[in-house]
């Protein structure tokens, strides 16, 4: 990381210690902590200053999440900022600093007839206590950027998610967005850009999992010696050391792609399946590791887990993923093969 | 661009390198004109050697006044790299490039790296690693084999066993005990060892498909002089440690399985069956990362850091990953798996399967490496 995303990780990591583990859980926690971070503007790191983003690279706003992923926090920094942020400046529309719903790619598809709004949409985060939905829809002419106001929405089927954050379905019918515009971008771009900010996430809370088995195992003693001693349990950190430093460097690397290249799609797609493939066992080895201490409502290892379960679920399947690997690999046939797993993140040809 | 993204792009030096090595087999060794092996033991040929060594490419980071070419460890893991996952015959040249070489430009004196390091990088040398012995393997601080001091050298006794190579090879170094120490990891020393020389007797010991690359190795008063000794008496456990940055963490540990999903994807050029595609996406990916993560090692290495606990989870990770894909391919190939079609996807797999529970043996186990990896985490 740079000297700015150090400097960033730590003043994130500071505003979310003002909440213990046990409060992080609450999604009220993950009301006040998105409002304490948008006081200082870490929604909108990366993005067009000139149109209410806070500047900086994608590094810088990688190392925010990666922050929030350690905290196990349901903060919405990547929906109602980095995502909803992100689709308002490329279509040259200005962010106001709120909390918005961000109507997910997968979620179903919404249609702009010129004049007003109309469909459906799955898996809306905090879609009850966002003033605006902002969305891509399909217009006339090609995809649109709408913001539609609250009372346009109905909000219904609110559900809470592995990690205890409420996502709803919201229809809508003939609503008239206050604002609209253009999108340089489609959803499958703005799909690619949201399994990113997973990666990010997921890095942070395999390092908290890690940290946590690690003190945990050198502090639990039994047969009178702490059970990091025994092999058996030596598996389980070692695998999380693995995980943790694998998906880490991962997630660095899509920070960077993603500053270099406008939809490094190969990239964000190998991340996510190392991720979600890493997410799987680790969360596992990490449970193991706690024995039962782990599984307790008290203890903060279920705050990160149940998190790391969820946005490894987020954005896509597996089978997505690996058909946008596939994709590469097949373009690229036998000859092509080695050439594309060396490629470089930042180069041509990607 | 972030430090991780830095170290892993290549500079534009070291993409020309890249391109001179992929050339250099494309017209070396065609595809389809020799059967690749998977890997470090992709088979022994001195000839292909020397035309490494004529480019440059044995030695390469060993400083150009010990006698190697003065490039850096991203370099020689550029060349490694394009090596292994071409198949391409290096046993003749491995142990002496990655190991002996660097260990003999650290400690050897003037005299020994002109005698062993010069012809090392010209492909003349090659040399086997004795550590483990009937009695001690993972637990390496119990060797038995022993050297007492004499007049102008040193007299050994012991066994040495799954000694790799030594069949075939010209040298190997040896971990010995020279003294006997409170603490065991003190009073061990190594020496080069003439494999042919008189009191050397190397047996070969049969892997299971029948080949024959492990050997014991029993030396019965066997006179070492005393110019063979590498660095300091009592040195020899330090200089042990100390090297396997340099084992642990490199490509070798992540492409023995790489030609399978290249073969696989040549002879299925009409389009790649559904039933692999998970398999190869997962692997694909995989690669992505782990390769960075080695590399970014040996970018390390050249800022002089000693990355140990990242060597020592690297060679877990891709370990690990190659039984795996090994263990997925198998489940989903649709033929017969048989060793009667070296080189075919299926001849490939069956040697990967048949090789590949050494894989998480060979420089250290898998075991033996978590407990190194926990230790770091502390």
């Amino acid at each position: 990381m740079s000297d700015d995303s150090d400097q960033i990780a730590e003043v994130v990591d500071e505003v979310l210690s003002a909440w213990g583990p046990a409060d992080q859980a609450k999604p009220e926690t993950s009301l006040a902590a998105w409002e304490a971070l948008l006081e200082l503007g870490f929604p909108y790191v990366s993005l067009d200053e000139d149109l209410g983003g806070s500047g900086g690279s994608h590094e810088d706003a990688f190392a925010v999440l990666r922050a929030l992923g350690a905290h196990g926090s349901g903060a919405p920094i990547a929906e109602s900022g980095l995502l909803a942020g992100w689709l308002l400046t490329q279509a040259g529309l200005e962010i106001e600093p709120r909390l918005v719903a961000f109507a997910p790619p997968l979620g179903g598809t919404l249609t702009y007839d010129g004049r007003t709004v109309a469909g459906e949409v799955s898996g809306v985060a905090w879609a009850e206590h966002a003033a605006y939905l902002v969305a891509l829809a399909e217009g006339p002419d090609g995809p649109v950027v709408v913001e539609v106001p609250a009372e346009a929405l109905a909000v219904s089927a609110t559900a809470h998610t592995l990690a205890g954050t409420p996502r709803s379905r919201v229809v809508l019918d003939q609503a008239a967005p206050a604002r609209v515009a253009p999108s340089t971008v489609d959803a499958g771009r703005l799909l690619r850009r949201a399994a990113a900010t997973r990666v990010a996430l997921i890095a942070g809370g395999l390092e908290r999992a890690r940290d946590l088995s690690v003190r945990y195992t050198a502090e639990r003693v039994q047969f009178g010696q702490p059970v990091a001693k025994f092999q058996a349990v030596q598996v389980h950190l070692a695998r999380l050391a693995e995980d943790a430093a694998l998906v880490g460097m991962t997630a660095d690397l899509v920070a960077s792609a993603l500053d270099s290249s406008p939809d490094p799609a190969f990239d964000i797609a190998a991340a996510t399946l190392v991720a979600r493939a890493s997410t799987r066992e680790s969360t596992k080895a990490a449970h193991q590791a706690h024995g039962a201490m782990g599984v307790t409502r008290e203890y903060p290892l279920h705050v990160v887990t149940r998190h790391l379960w969820q946005w490894a679920h987020d954005y896509g399947s597996l089978s997505l993923w690996r058909g946008v690997v596939l994709d590469a690999v097949r373009a690229g046939g036998a000859d092509g093969y080695y050439p594309l797993i060396a490629a470089e993140t930042n180069g041509p040809g990607r | 661009m972030s430090a991780t993204a830095r170290d892993t792009e290549l500079t534009a030096t070291e993409l020309a390198l890249q391109s001179e090595v992929r050339e250099f087999l494309a017209a070396e060794l065609p595809r389809g004109s020799f059967v690749p092996g998977l890997g470090m033991v992709g088979g022994r040929d001195p000839e292909f050697s020397r035309k490494l060594a004529q480019r440059g490419w044995l030695g390469m980071s060993i400083p150009a006044e010990h006698g190697g070419a003065g490039r850096s460890a991203v370099e020689r893991f550029i060349v490694v790299e394009e090596l292994l996952r071409w198949g391409a015959p290096v046993e003749h040249h491995w142990n002496a490039d990655r190991q002996i070489a660097p260990i003999l430009a650290r400690y050897g004196t003037p005299e020994q790296r002109r005698r062993f390091v010069d012809p090392i990088c010209a492909g003349e040398l090659s040399f086997a690693l004795g550590m483990s012995e009937p009695d001690a393997g993972s637990d390496l601080a119990a060797v038995a084999t022993r050297a007492v001091k004499v007049e102008r050298g040193w007299r050994v006794n012991g066994t040495k066993i799954w000694t790799s190579g030594a069949h075939e090879s010209d040298w190997f170094i040896i971990l010995c005990r020279t003294s006997d120490e409170e603490d065991r990891r003190q009073g061990l020393s190594r020496l080069i060892v003439d494999l042919h020389g008189e009191g050397v007797t190397v047996k070969p010991i049969e892997f299971l498909d029948g080949t024959s690359e492990f050997n014991e190795v029993s030396m019965v008063d066997v006179f070492v002089p005393d110019d063979l000794l590498v660095g300091e008496v009592g040195a020899g456990w330090s200089q042990n440690v100390a090297e396997l940055v340099y084992e642990r963490g490199g490509p070798e540990r992540w492409l023995s399985p790489y030609l399978l999903v290249e073969q696989l994807l040549r002879e299925h050029a009409d389009g790649l069956p559904d039933a692999y595609a998970a398999v190869v996406a997962d692997a694909t990916a995989a690669w992505w990362a782990m390769r960075r993560l080695s590399l970014q090692i040996a970018r390390k290495i050249d800022r002089g850091e000693a990355p140990a606990h990242e060597s020592a989870l690297v060679k877990d990770i891709g370990t690990r990953f190659e039984q795996k894909l090994v263990a997925d391919l198998l489940d989903v190939a649709e033929q017969d798996v048989v060793e009667d079609e070296p080189g075919s996807f299926r001849g490939l797999l069956f040697a990967a399967v048949l090789n590949n529970p050494a894989w998480t043996l060979r420089g250290g186990t898998t075991e033996i490496l978590r407990t190194i990896i926990t230790r770091g985490l502390r």
